[in-house]
Order: C-alpha cells, then sequence, then structure tokens
C-alpha cells in the first residue's frame, strides 16, 4: 500500500513538473545557453589539432617531465572538457528542481501530504537525471565531434562511465538543493557544498573516460565502473536519509 | 465530538515569547475566530496545528491523543490556507487541484465539485498565474479541502474577496462546520456576522485575553 502510494506520487510529481517545463522551458533555456557558451569558450581554449609539429612538441614537453609514455594531446584535454561541462551545465539545472516549489511556496502544501517525503525526493532526483541526460544527449555527442574523438568505437564503455557520474552527482546534487531551497544565496552555495563532496566521484569518472579513450589494455574498466556504481548506490542512500531531516527544515 | 485540546502551550523565538501559556480547546462543530493585532501570535498559533511548527512547551492532543502523533498518521486530517497561495502558477486551477487530489490519493472527481463550490468552473482551465487574488484565495481554498480534513486551518481566507465571494466563502465554512470539522480562522475583518462564527479568541503579546462570543467590532474595540 505504501510503495504504491509513493510510486503514485513519484509519478505525479514527475508529471506536474514535465508539463510545467513543457509550458515554462526554465530549466530547458538555462542550461543549453550556458552549454553553447562553456563548449564554445572549451573549443577555442582547448582544441588540439591533428598537428604533427603539435604532436612532436608536446612529446618533446613530456619528455621534459621525464614522461616516457607516448601520451595523445587529446587525452589530456578531453575528459576535462567533458566532465566540466556535464557538471557546470548540471549545476545550472538541478538549481531550479527545488527553487521551484519554494517560489511559491508549494514545497510546504507538498510536505504536508502524508508520506510524501521519500516521493518528493525520488521525483526530483528522477526529473534531475532526465535533465542532465537530455543536454548531455546534445552536449557528448557535440564535444566528441568538436574534439575529434571517436566516441562510437567505444560507446558503451562511454555510455556507462557518463551513466555513474550522472547518477552519483544528481543524487547529491538533488540533497544539497534541498538544503539551500531557503537560502537567498542559493545559487552560490549550491557549487560551494556540493563540488567538493563529488571531488572523489570526479577522479574517478575522469580517470575511467581518460584511459577508455587511450584504449589502455591493462585498464581493467570493470573494476572502476564497479566501484563507480558502488559510489552512486551510497550517495543515493545517504541523500534518501538524509532528506528527511532537510524537509523538515524546509518546512 | 472531537477536540483539540491545547495546556500551557509556549512557543519562544529567541528570548520573546511568541505564544504564552495558551490554554484552550478547539470542537468539531465550531468555527473560532482568531483576532489581535501584528505578532500577538496568531500564526504562530496556526503553524503548530499545521504541524509546521514546534511548541516550546506545552501539550497540544486531538482526541486525547498527542496531537504530534496524531499528525504523523493523519496529516492529511489538516487542510490549511496559508498566506501563501501554495499553487503552481504555470499550472490551470483545474491542474492544481488534480495533482494535489492525486498527491493524497482522493479520486480527482471531486475536484470538480470543488471547483463548482468556489465557483471557479468557467476559469478552471485558466493558468493560476492570470487569476485575481480572489480567485487565487478561493482556489486555495479548494485546494486545502481536497482530501476533506476533519481541521480546517485557515489564515486570513476572506483576504481579497469580492463581497460576493466572501459571502459565498462563509455559506461554504458554515456546511462544512455542520459536516462537524473543527475550523480555526484568523481575520482582521471585523464585519463577518455573528451568525458565521462560534467563538472568539481575541490574542495579545501571546496570550488570550478574550475568549468567548461577541462581536468581532465589540471585542476590537475593548482590546484594542
Amino acid at each position: 500500500m505504501s510503495a504504491r502510494r509513493t510510486l503514485r506520487q513519484i509519478k505525479t510529481i514527475v508529471a506536474k513538473d514535465l508539463l510545467r517545463e513543457w509550458r515554462t522551458k526554465e530549466v530547458t533555456i538555462s542550461t543549453l545557453a550556458f552549454s553553447v557558451v562553456l563548449l564554445i569558450i572549451f573549443t577555442f581554449g582547448f582544441y588540439v589539432p591533428d598537428d604533427p609539429l603539435l604532436y612532436q612538441k608536446f612529446a618533446e614537453f613530456l619528455a621534459l617531465q621525464d614522461i616516457q609514455r607516448s601520451i595523445d594531446p587529446k587525452a589530456v584535454v578531453f575528459p576535462g572538457v567533458l566532465w566540466i561541462s556535464i557538471i557546470f551545465s548540471a549545476t545550472i539545472a538541478i538549481g531550479r528542481t527545488f527553487a521551484q516549489e519554494q517560489e511559491e511556496g508549494c514545497l510546504r502544501a507538498l510536505a504536508l501530504v502524508p508520506g510524501a517525503g521519500h516521493s518528493i525526493f525520488i521525483a526530483k532526483f528522477i526529473l534531475n537525471l532526465l535533465y542532465i541526460a537530455a543536454f548531455e544527449v546534445v552536449l557528448v555527442p557535440l564535444i566528441a565531434l568538436l574534439f575529434d574523438v571517436p566516441i562510437l568505437s567505444h560507446a558503451g564503455a562511454y555510455f556507462a562511465v557518463i551513466a555513474a557520474g550522472t547518477i552519483g552527482y544528481a543524487a547529491l546534487a538533488t540533497l544539497v538543493s534541498a538544503m539551500m531551497v531557503n537560502s537567498r544565496l542559493r545559487d552560490v552555495m549550491i557549487p560551494i557544498l556540493l563540488y567538493p563532496l563529488i571531488i572523489p566521484l570526479m577522479i574517478g569518472c575522469l580517470v575511467v573516460t581518460k584511459n577508455i579513450f587511450l584504449g589502455d589494455p591493462h585498464f581493467n574498466l570493470f573494476s572502476y565502473l564497479k566501484v563507480l556504481f558502488a559510489v552512486d548506490v551510497v550517495f543515493l542512500a545517504l541523500s534518501i536519509s538524509l532528506f528527511k531531516w532537510v524537509l523538515e527544515a524546509i518546512e | 465530538m472531537k477536540t483539540i485540546r491545547l495546556e500551557n502551550l509556549s512557543r519562544v523565538y529567541g528570548r520573546s515569547f511568541a505564544l504564552h501559556r495558551i490554554n484552550t480547546e478547539f470542537k468539531s462543530g465550531e468555527l473560532s475566530v482568531l483576532l489581535g493585532h501584528n505578532g500577538a501570535g496568531k500564526t504562530t498559533l496556526m503553524n503548530i496545528l499545521a504541524t509546521v511548527d514546534r511548541p516550546t512547551s506545552g501539550k497540544i492532543t486531538y482526541d486525547k491523543i498527542p496531537f504530534a502523533k496524531f499528525a504523523k498518521k493523519h496529516r492529511n486530517e489538516i487542510g490549511w490556507v496559508s498566506h501563501d497561495a501554495l499553487l503552481y502558477n504555470d499550472l490551470s486551477g483545474r491542474e492544481n487541484l488534480v495533482f494535489f487530489a492525486t498527491m493524497y490519493g482522493v479520486d480527482p472527481k471531486v475536484v470538480d465539485e470543488w471547483l463548482k463550490r468556489v465557483d471557479l468552473e468557467k476559469a478552471s482551465n485558466d493558468r493560476v498565474a492570470s487569476y485575481s487574488r480572489g480567485m487565487r484565495q478561493r482556489i486555495s481554498i479548494a485546494r486545502a479541502m481536497i482530501q476533506n480534513p476533519s481541521i480546517v486551518l485557515l489564515d486570513e481566507p476572506l483576504t481579497g474577496l469580492d463581497p460576493q465571494s466572501r459571502k459565498n466563502m462563509l455559506k461554504i465554512f458554515n456546511k462544512l462546520k455542520k459536516e462537524g470539522k473543527i475550523l480555526i480562522m484568523i481575520t482582521h475583518d471585523v464585519s463577518i456576522g455573528e451568525e458565521y462564527f462560534d467563538r472568539v479568541l481575541m490574542l495579545k503579546a501571546g496570550k488570550i485575553v478574550y475568549d468567548g462570543k461577541s462581536t468581532l467590532t465589540d471585542i476590537v474595540t475593548e482590546f484594542t
């Protein structure tokens, strides 16, 4: 009975928020505009052309640093550009999910509905995942195209690591955006609180992305992915259990 | 008859008492009016009854059950019309009501009944953002009543209503009273006729200074 009620409430909140987003385009427009600007800056700032001279200079630079391995310069740039773009654009989207509720005082009305605590968190988490996934579908191929990275040759591996990073990030981001919902400095405070918390997950995602790109045969992708998804489960479980207190404070 | 009983209820913010040793009770089938200046403690009392605030000391019971315990299990028994409309501006009046009805697990068919009762059938498909203050107030009351609560908390529900809507709203409250609900209403509108309420509580600096029945104008004149 309780599980059915929770499922019904989650479905209702998600449908309501998607309808509102369809009408206002609030998250879509702000995230899209930010992503495009970010991508233009990165493309002009970090683009590495397939120039033999540049590759030779990069090899010399690595030799000077006493790095013997041959490293593709794109491998240095691509994972960073990819994850910075995802995280920064996602921050714009997730900041709105709870703020929309609070601006009209509706979070109070929602919090009064029996058993709505978990439903609110899971619904907002699903919405954040949907929003992030929607712009990743556009953003990731664009970055790959602009940086000339053949992501399709390892599509499954890229999909898995992006999914692992996105799930963990969305779980923590949903909690932090709820915590900051009453703060006037919300837009400043969310990144300040959130980014240090996701550093371990992001380091893992960067390492995995770089190794997928390099195609290192000794790299155990499956083990790394298992660890990343385990971190996701911990982040999600912690966020769900902590949300109860956050909601009490919001009320 | 169900009763909400308040015993020595106090709420302290910092060093000042928002409510100080309040002793009273609210019975089913009654509409109690809370009067008082700004800062008298009316909204604090309402927030405590709506379970969005907690008393610093004292006891509240509903039908002899501790109120917090009752509210934890039966929060849907509390209908709350607050200062804010608690509505989604980007949704229509009907969509708002259907949303809250579904959240409470109530058959969305009751939405039509409530739209009729608050006289918003024609504007039901317009977005709430386009509603006048009076219309927002009426749809907000329908939202609070959608789950058929037994305790109805009304924080200035008549503000912004035109005379006809105000009269209709008071008639609705009368009907809810007859259905055996506990109605508690904060108002600054002293022109409400005696036939619409059963009791008046005048609050001053967190204390009850009057508890009885008289015209609202007389009470306000005597205690201010």
